[in-house]
């Protein structure tokens, strides 16, 4: 998915984000793109186009749901929505990546004492 | 539906539409998206252009990601596909290969037939042509042998001056070989007055056997006739003309180890040896006929030979299986043999069988 030259994304963490990012209502691929650039202050450096297959994976596993809409501008747009499933699956990932990010930090927080790891801001 | 979320992926259903319109779908979500991109874009006060071919590079490789997409939907289904497009090629290969082998079988049954109904009409031609000759058909059991045609054995008995010589006893021994197996078979009759003799179906003219005719007459030669006959192609039995001799007397006697005259005893003339013509043979089967029987003081004069002749002469004591065999050299008129009937039989003899 992301090209070797940019900043690789787990794909697990991109579904993570995804699954989040439509934790709060359906929305457009450029919508989700937009919404995780703007929490992650343009963090991940990815090419938008890379976002797709990992929403279409998501949506082949039955975690979210889409149907083609009208956007605010006035265009065709494909909106994804999550899914019964997906909500399930997000509290699993999230669990998951607390758990993974509290061992990580136990193991820093032994390096570094006055460290202060966080919970990444979604 | 959790329970289908829990199957493994390919096992799903998934997207039923065909690949194209996927595809289609695909592109032209992610064209919107790019067309979203090149908007902001232009409000950020790019130009349109400029806007489009900075969404463009911002999106990346629209391409590869309609591709990407389009095989999370349809990935599972398109390796289904070439699977079954590789059964499919595989199925029609085995039934080619399986319809040309059962051509080719089928082509080998036919020439197989041919081939057994050719054999077939040959070993017909071969078996009319055997019943036509008459041969025993051992070698093939599936021919039905031509019935057997049985032969007479007929013929004349003359003396040395053509003059008929009547009651001469015409041995007659039929050797044939039924199924392979040996058979010998004895018959007797006399000449009668005309010196005829004639032994009605003796022997099978259309199978292989073997004649041996002996006119016997005490006082005449001992004569006969070996015939073997393939019996391949039948033909009939030219009539037989023996023309006997006058022969020698012996004076025979039978004595036992204490040089006792044994009378009773039987003897006869098994084979005569001749310098010039041969050798004349009597079966002890069918030789009762000519049988000779010593009188009371154990003699018995027989004349079966010429002079130079070796007589062979087969005794046996009265009452008794044991044969003894004695040559003797035809002599001058009036010589007496003792032939001594005692201790074991000679290497020569053998067991009467009646």
């Amino acid at each position: 998915m992301a090209k070797k030259e940019t900043n690789p994304l787990l794909q697990g963490s991109l579904d993570l984000l995804v699954l989040r990012t439509l934790e709060a209502g359906s929305k457009h691929g450029y919508g989700v793109a937009r919404h995780i650039q703007l929490v992650t202050d343009d963090a991940l450096k990815v090419e938008e186009g890379s976002l797709y297959p990992a929403l279409h994976r998501l949506q082949r596993r039955g975690w979210v749901d889409s149907e083609w809409g009208v956007s605010e501008s006035n265009r065709r747009a494909k909106y994804y929505k999550l899914t019964r499933q997906g909500r399930a699956q997000l509290k699993r990932e999230v669990a998951a990546w607390e758990a993974m990010v509290a061992a990580v930090g136990k193991v820093l927080g032994e390096a570094k004492p006055n460290a202060t790891l966080g919970r990444p801001s979604l | 539906m959790s329970v289908l979320s829990r199957l493994p992926l390919w096992l799903r259903a998934g997207d039923t539409r065909p690949i194209t319109e996927i595809e289609a779908d695909v592109r032209e979500e992610l064209e919107t998206h790019i067309a979203m991109l090149a908007d902001e874009n232009e409000r950020c006060g790019m130009s349109a252009e400029q806007a489009y071919e900075e969404a463009v590079q911002r999106f990346g490789d629209t391409d590869r990601y309609t591709a990407e997409c389009t095989q999370v939907h349809a990935g599972d289904r398109i390796m289904l596909q070439r699977i079954m497009l590789a059964l499919v090629v595989l199925l029609i290969v085995a039934v080619g290969v399986l319809g040309w082998q059962a051509t080719e079988l089928g082509r080998g049954q036919q020439e197989t037939q041919a081939l057994l109904e050719r054999n077939q009409e040959q070993m017909e031609l071969i078996g009319q042509r055997l019943e036509a000759v008459a041969v025993e058909p051992t070698l093939n059991e599936k021919v039905e042998p031509a019935p057997v045609v049985m032969g007479d054995v007929t013929g004349n008995v003359f003396d040395a001056s053509g003059g008929v010589v009547e009651n001469a006893e015409v041995l007659v021994i039929v050797k044939t070989w039924p199924n392979s197996k040996f058979r010998m078979q004895t018959f007797s009759t006399k000449s009668d007055v005309q010196g005829r003799f004639a032994l009605p179906a003796a022997t099978p003219l259309n199978r292989k056997h073997s004649l041996l005719v002996s006119a016997v007459k005490n006082g005449y030669t001992l004569e006969s006739s070996y015939k073997n006959d393939p019996g391949d192609v039948m033909q009939g039995i030219s009539p037989y003309k023996f023309f006997l001799t006058e022969a020698v007397p012996l004076s025979l006697s039978i004595i036992n180890e204490k040089e006792e005259p044994i009378s009773g005893a039987t003897l006869f003339v098994s084979e005569r040896r001749t310098i010039e013509r041969g050798d004349h043979l009597i079966y002890h089967n069918g030789s009762k006929p000519i049988w000779h029987t010593t009188d009371a003081s154990g003699k018995a004069s027989l004349a079966y030979g010429v002079k130079g002749d070796i007589l062979e002469i087969a005794y046996s004591p009265p009452k008794s299986n044991k044969w003894y065999s004695r040559e003797v050299l035809v002599p001058p008129e009036g010589e007496e043999f003792k032939l001594v009937a005692d201790g074991d039989p000679s290497d020569d003899s053998t067991e009467l069988l009646q």
